[in-house]
């Protein structure tokens, strides 16, 4: 199927609405055209040769209404429009890609027709990470948080997601993916309680340690995952141990 | 200041060593994340402003710090060795583009800006951007770009900002 969008050039950020038709695909093209009104985007579909209109508002960026056609909670948690829980926000990715700074200005193409390629690109890769985030934060809503504080990451949610166990009022995270990495990291709370990861106890010396993360293996630097020196089970052990002396000074502090 | 200067002793001695025919070679970590793909980008910009050839860029672990036994290559964002930066008070980038600009390139602004909103990423500090560098990364990844094309492109789009020195210094250091 072949659905060109036409827009108008005269547009202010029309880049950035035609850049997420391409990028949800319900355009598969895009191509500029002088008949169409500034404030108007045409679907055309090549085959049936149905043409469909959308509107823009001029008081309003053109990506935010681009967002409201849809009901999609991907594409709306990707433009930062909707919280995972479905809630309205205001979204700061909107303005941005609607007037481009720092980072986006230097790396987004000049000419027109690149600057739309690019832009759908990084809506696209966008809604693909707001699926997962949409999906870790299901999957997280059945973890367990213990009376220490620990609570244990799924094995097929990313550990950069540990944030939704914070919420739910976790301390410790612990993460074992079992191939590449596993370690804890501790949520901003836990370290302004004063716990800091460098006074855990028990954890093999070669991992890495920072005052909020112990880590085994990553991305960045990969090790043999049969090397760690323990298993996931054992860290989480370890884990508790650590909290549970933690919290028994606290007591003593009081 | 010691890094800056490091750095640039490494990109001159890489420029003489690729301007002698040899294939010099920049290494930075996989998954590489805007710090990475920055300081490389710098780094590859300088080195191929002069033929013949290009430099390639290697994805090898953060942490192998590049020894002496690789003469013909220059680690940025990896373990600081004798021959790699990390930017250990700042942001690899930083130091990177400091260095460029000690064997007089020009930065304009806008990579300036860049480097400033990287190093703010790699010290944990709050950035304006919601799309920052990292983000902007993240989503080219996800949709399914790889890190050789995101690098192409970093480099393609920071060029134009990027001017070599006159010929007449680069002469002088040559000298």
């Amino acid at each position: 199927m072949s659905v060109v969008a036409y827009y108008s050039r005269r547009k202010e950020g029309v880049d950035g609405a035609v850049a997420l038709l391409l990028a949800t695909k319900r355009a598969t093209r895009s191509q500029s055209s002088r008949r169409v009104p500034s404030n108007e985007i045409h679907l055309v579909n090549k085959q049936s040769d149905v043409t469909e209109v959308l509107q823009l508002n001029p008081k309003h960026p053109a990506l935010l209404m681009a967002g409201l056609w849809t009901d999609d909670l991907e594409t709306r948690v990707a433009l930062g429009m909707s919280q995972l829980n479905g809630k309205h926000k205001r979204s700061r990715i909107i303005d941005e890609l609607e007037a481009p700074g720092t980072s986006l200005q230097c790396l987004i193409p000049k000419q027109q027709g690149r600057r739309i390629e690019f832009i759908s690109e990084i809506l696209r890769g966008l809604i693909f990470d707001a699926k997962e985030r949409i999906e870790a934060n299901r999957v997280c809503k059945s973890v367990r948080i213990d009376k220490l504080g620990h609570a244990h990451l799924p094995a097929n949610v990313n550990r950069h997601f540990g944030w939704l166990l914070y919420k739910q009022g976790a301390l410790v995270v612990t993460f074992d993916d079992g191939k590449a990495a596993m370690g804890l990291k501790l949520s901003r709370e836990a370290q302004e309680l004063g716990l800091d990861a460098r006074d855990f106890e028990g954890l093999p010396d070669q991992w890495h340690r920072e005052k909020w993360t112990i880590i085994y293996g990553s991305r960045k630097a990969p090790k043999p995952y049969d090397e760690a020196g323990i298993t996931g089970e054992e860290l989480q052990a370890v884990v508790r141990d650590n909290l549970a002396r933690f919290h028994r000074q606290l007591e003593e502090e009081e | 200041m010691l890094e800056v200067n490091q750095a640039a002793s490494l990109i001159e001695d890489l420029r003489r060593q690729k301007a002698a025919g040899v294939d010099v070679e920049i290494v930075t970590h996989t998954a590489p994340d805007a710090d990475a793909f920055l300081s490389a980008a710098l780094v590859k910009s300088v080195l191929d402003e002069d033929g013949p050839g290009a430099a390639t860029v290697v994805w090898m672990s953060s942490n192998v710090a590049v020894g002496e036994e690789h003469s013909q290559r220059m680690g940025v964002d990896v373990k600081t060795g004798p021959r790699s930066i990390k930017g250990r008070e700042t942001s690899a980038a930083e130091v990177i583009a400091s260095a460029i600009k000690l064997i007089g390139w020009e930065l304009d602004g806008p990579v300036a800006a860049i480097v400033d909103e990287v190093t703010l990423i790699d010290t944990g500090q709050r950035r304006e951007a919601a799309l920052d560098m990292n983000l902007i990364i993240c989503s080219l990844r996800s949709a399914g770009w790889s890190d050789d094309e995101i690098l192409l492109h970093v480099i393609s789009q920071l060029s134009s900002h990027m001017s070599p020195p006159p010929t007449e210094a680069l002469l002088g250091v040559s000298a």
